[in-house]
């Protein structure tokens, strides 16, 4: 069996508050992403979530147990690099991360940093703006751009680093509801058509509901880890950890309480629709 | 107390190469005690039209009056009106800064001049109204979760005493549990301490939820008002300016398109669950043909209603508009 991409073994991490105080932020973490995965990261405030996600590229590093990139462990120092090339970043606020007077130098940030020759540079800024649907703006100045805009640059610009997997911590948190349901699908397009690993943190269940399996953090903990359509039938459960199941979820709920006979997974609108057509 | 905005217009940086139309003819009334839902995608007006509500913002053109102060009079009291607006921006968090939340919100009613024995009740009133209790007053803002901090933030406008309480996107990055938690507090604020609440929000549950009236702003201009109801029966139109409608509004159109005759103007799983039993049947075991014929009978054997039951006809079944 082949080495997952990103695996994480009895993860622990204290974070100072103040003079003598720690804050355990994660405990006993075990966990592992599959090459081409998509995993949704989903707990409260606090739970733990975007901290778990700095481990992936090393920008936090295990206070207790360890975590491995394509085989590499993060406290490696002489791995930082490879780690970060393997791994790229998209955060919640698309305006902290955007830094050029154009979408497109925005987008070559990171591969002139890497020293390409302007060839490469040119076909990997066209293939990643591409890849987001962002071509047409290739001249445009990021700050005139929507959120959901905005944010597809940013994973563009870690795009063009040709990571292996995209870490995104609530991408979509600032947007409104066509630039969440835009950044939600370049994201999934880019799992099954690019087979680019996704690891994507969010408060929204019904994204969650998208992904192949569900991390699920409660107080620095992992509580469940399992595919949407098995977690998301677990409506006490997540209500316990301050989540809840989506609204399509909860319908299907209701009805099968009657005695319905809905069969199958029901997530999306779709599939209720689809599971009232089918009997 | 009302608001009345008469076809505002707000220009930012007028005459220079930066010039920003962000308000374009915008009429629209604020009534005294209801619940107020502004939608509209990112860049439509919705920030810069609810920071005139207490002339934060001066109009380019047309007028905005709060209650009996006309706010283009220059000579009008904006202390007063600030008082009596209270705005929560977007993460309204980031703006705490005192070591207590004691401290945090009594700042307002201090800097307002009130004694001591006036800020204390003031501030004991306010942390009521957002349901946090005595044992928060000497915790650190810093300590709490997400949806605590938030509410601290509200309860220092409220310390304020306002009449409208505005607040622009307040559960963006929250939790489900911190979602509910502030959602719940705000319909208190309207229902059971009668402010008039205008809410900012990129969520159209919420919205199909709470709201009496929805005003849909695009590209600076005002394109709807109406009841959640009527607004989300403009699917379409919900969908070109890129905001959708509640997804169990969408189940139903999705029912609607394969032929089956239900009402697609339904806003809660409630009423979803409910519109599903009429048109299917208790069991839910109505065949599949007799549904899907306009004129076919119900399952419990009455007359079929679906066919002649246009959207908005009748009553719904989780009854008013509002919450």
């Amino acid at each position: 069996m082949r080495e997952p991409l990103i695996r994480v073994a009895g993860l622990g991490h204290r974070y100072r508050a103040g003079e003598n105080r720690e804050v355990e932020a994660l405990r006993g973490v075990d966990l592992e992403v599959g090459r081409g995965e998509f995993l949704a990261v989903i707990g409260e405030n606090g739970s733990g979530k975007s901290t778990l996600a700095k481990h992936f590229n090393a920008l936090l590093l295990p206070t207790e147990g360890e975590v491995w990139v394509d085989g590499m462990n993060t406290r490696d120092p002489a791995c930082l690099w490879e780690i970060r090339r393997r791994v790229g970043m998209v955060f919640q606020n698309p305006d902290n991360q955007l830094v050029a007077t154009t979408v497109e130098e925005d987008v070559a940030f990171g591969p002139e940093n890497l020293g390409l020759p302007p060839g490469e540079i040119r076909a990997r800024v066209d293939g990643a703006l591409a890849a987001v649907g962002m071509s047409a703006f290739a001249r445009h100045a990021p700050h005139l751009l929507s959120g959901g805009q905005k944010q597809r640059v940013a994973i563009a610009g870690v795009l063009a680093m040709r990571p292996a997997c995209l870490v995104l911590d609530e991408p979509t948190a600032m947007l409104d509801p066509v630039g969440r349901r835009d950044v939600l699908a370049t994201v999934l397009r880019l799992n099954r058509e690019e087979k680019i690993t996704v690891v994507y943190v969010t408060h929204f269940m019904d994204e969650a509901a998208r992904a192949d399996r569900v991390a699920v953090l409660h107080r620095g903990r992992l509580v469940a880890l399992e595919p949407p359509a098995t977690l998301f039938a677990r409506a006490p459960d997540l209500r316990r950890w301050g989540l809840d199941v989506p609204a399509v979820a909860e319908l299907a709920w209701r009805l099968r309480r009657r005695g319905w006979q809905l069969d199958g997974t029901v997530l999306a609108p779709e599939d209720l629709v689809a599971a009232l057509g089918a009997r | 107390m009302p608001i009345w905005v008469e076809d505002l217009t707000h220009i930012y940086l007028p005459g220079t190469p930066m010039e920003v139309v962000a308000l374009e003819g915008v009429s629209l009334e604020v009534r005294d005690g209801e619940f107020l839902a502004i939608i509209g995608p990112t860049g439509s007006g919705k920030s810069t039209l609810i920071q005139h509500f207490n002339g934060l913002l001066r109009p380019t053109r047309g007028r905005v009056v709060v209650g009996d102060l006309d706010l283009s009079d220059r000579r009008v009291n904006l202390r007063r009106v600030r008082q009596q607006v209270g705005l929560v921006f977007q993460y309204p968090e980031q703006q705490l800064f005192e070591e207590t939340v004691l401290a945090d919100v009594a700042f307002g009613p201090r800097n307002l001049g009130y004694p001591p024995e006036e800020v204390d009740r003031r501030v004991e009133q306010a942390l009521e109204m957002v349901g946090l209790g005595r044992e928060m007053l000497e915790r650190s803002p810093f300590e709490l979760s997400g949806g605590e901090t938030r509410r601290v933030a509200i309860a220092g406008v409220l310390a304020m005493g306002p009449r409208v309480l505005v607040l622009d996107e307040p559960t963006a990055g929250l939790d489900p549990r911190g979602r509910q938690e502030i959602l719940s507090r705000i319909r208190a604020l309207h229902a059971d301490y009668g402010l008039t609440v205008v809410l900012v929000t990129h969520q159209m549950e919420d919205v199909a939820r709470l709201a009496q009236r929805v005003a849909v702003l695009d590209r600076g201009r005002l394109l709807m008002v109406g009841s959640p109801r009527e607004v989300f029966a403009q699917a379409e139109m919900l969908d070109r300016v890129g905001l959708g409608t509640p997804v169990v509004t969408r189940v139903m159109r999705l029912l609607q398109e394969r032929g089956w005759q239900v009402r697609t103007d339904v806003l809660t799983e409630e009423e979803a669950e409910a519109e599903l039993v009429r048109v299917f049947g208790e069991n839910g075991r109505l065949p599949l043909r007799d549904a899907r014929l306009p004129g076919g009978t119900r399952a419990d054997g009455g007359p079929a209603s679906g066919g002649t039951r246009g959207p908005g006809g009748g009553c719904p079944p989780g009854g008013g508009d509002g919450p």
